[in-house]
């Protein structure tokens, strides 16, 4: 197998592995809302983890129109993501970005961010997203059919699995640069106050996320016109 | 209404915020300003998206905290990715057994 393929078919499976336990999750708690059909259609064609477990808990009590708004406002952030893999990828054809696109989530656009410019093609993007997503449905299926055998311990424990892949990912830009950890601690901090204060999740990220970068180029801005430092 | 039909619309509003930026971004040459801040957008991403939800990732906020703290130390370490992801979630695990 090329190299390429290898690396990409790797990447893909670290971020599986990180669904994998969410997915069963997912097929668990669908099991008493939704059939087989709506709840494997739900994880293929509204692909999102976070957005499919309101969605869940929204079909008890809310409407339709409702969850539609919901969703939107919490996956507006893939707006900003898929913003940002698109002009890295701007040298590839319109097809090809939009397959890629179809498949952006937080943990596939913040792996894929870190791909140097050789990796930066096709095969490495659409590799990494599509195995991630093959991971998604399947195991929304076998937790759907199978979630009873499953520990409830090993479940909840497995709750971790994306935090800890996230801080996997933060931690090396932590160590390059001081702006870097001021942009990632003031997107924390900012996050946690905006939801203290009632605004919606889905908005709360994406403001925090925006203000946090704004602070990360007013630094280095700052930093360029008193000369190079480093 | 049948709850495929809401999976359906659910489907175009998720395809919609995804692929627009496809249609625009593509021979854009954006100021250099602006692609220095559409670099700080990951870094700002992984903080928002790790606080506070590790605060309600697992039973308790203490045993969240714990196994982030656990999780960076294995990033210092170099340790692969795929490692630090199981290994989290052993940590946790065995966490959920102390008394």
């Amino acid at each position: 197998m090329k190299d390429v393929y290898k690396r990409a078919f790797s990447d893909g499976t670290t971020i599986g592995l990180g669904y994998l336990p969410v997915a069963v999750a997912f097929g668990i708690t669908a099991k008493p809302i939704l059939d087989l059909l709506a709840t494997s259609l739900m994880s293929a064609m509204n692909y999102g983890g976070a957005g499919q477990f309101l969605t869940l808990q929204m079909l008890n009590d809310s409407s339709y129109i409702a969850i539609i708004i919901a969703i939107f406002i919490l996956n507006s952030r893939m707006f900003v993501m898929s913003f940002k893999i698109n002009y890295d990828l701007r040298h590839l054809n319109i097809v090809k970005r939009f397959m890629i696109s179809l498949f952006v989530t937080d943990e596939s656009f913040a792996l894929t961010s870190r791909y140097g410019p050789e990796r930066k093609t096709f095969a490495d993007y659409l590799i990494t997203v599509f195995v991630s997503y093959l991971f998604w449905v399947v195991f929304t299926i076998v937790g759907y059919l199978t979630g009873e055998i499953m520990s409830e311990r090993l479940v909840i424990a497995s709750g971790i699995a994306l935090y800890a892949l996230f801080i996997a990912l933060l931690m090396p830009s932590l160590g390059s640069n001081v702006r870097n950890i001021i942009v990632a601690g003031l997107g924390m901090t900012l996050h946690f106050f905006l939801i203290e204060v009632g605004i919606a999740p889905g908005i709360a990220i994406v403001i925090a996320m925006l203000t946090a970068s704004s602070v990360g180029l007013l630094l280095e801005l700052r930093e360029r016109k008193r000369g190079p430092v480093s | 209404m049948s709850v495929l039909v809401l999976i359906l619309i659910l489907t175009v509003v998720n395809v919609s915020i995804r692929v627009v930026p496809t249609f625009f971004v593509g021979k854009l040459e954006l100021p250099e300003n602006f692609v220095a801040f559409l670099n700080y957008i990951p870094i700002a991403a992984l903080g928002v998206l790790v606080f506070p939800g590790i605060l309600t990732a697992v039973e308790t906020p203490t045993q969240g905290l714990l196994a982030g703290v656990f999780a960076a130390a294995l990033g210092i370490l170099r340790v692969p990715l795929f490692f630090i992801v199981v290994l989290s979630v052993a940590f946790v695990y065995v966490l959920m057994l102390l008394p």
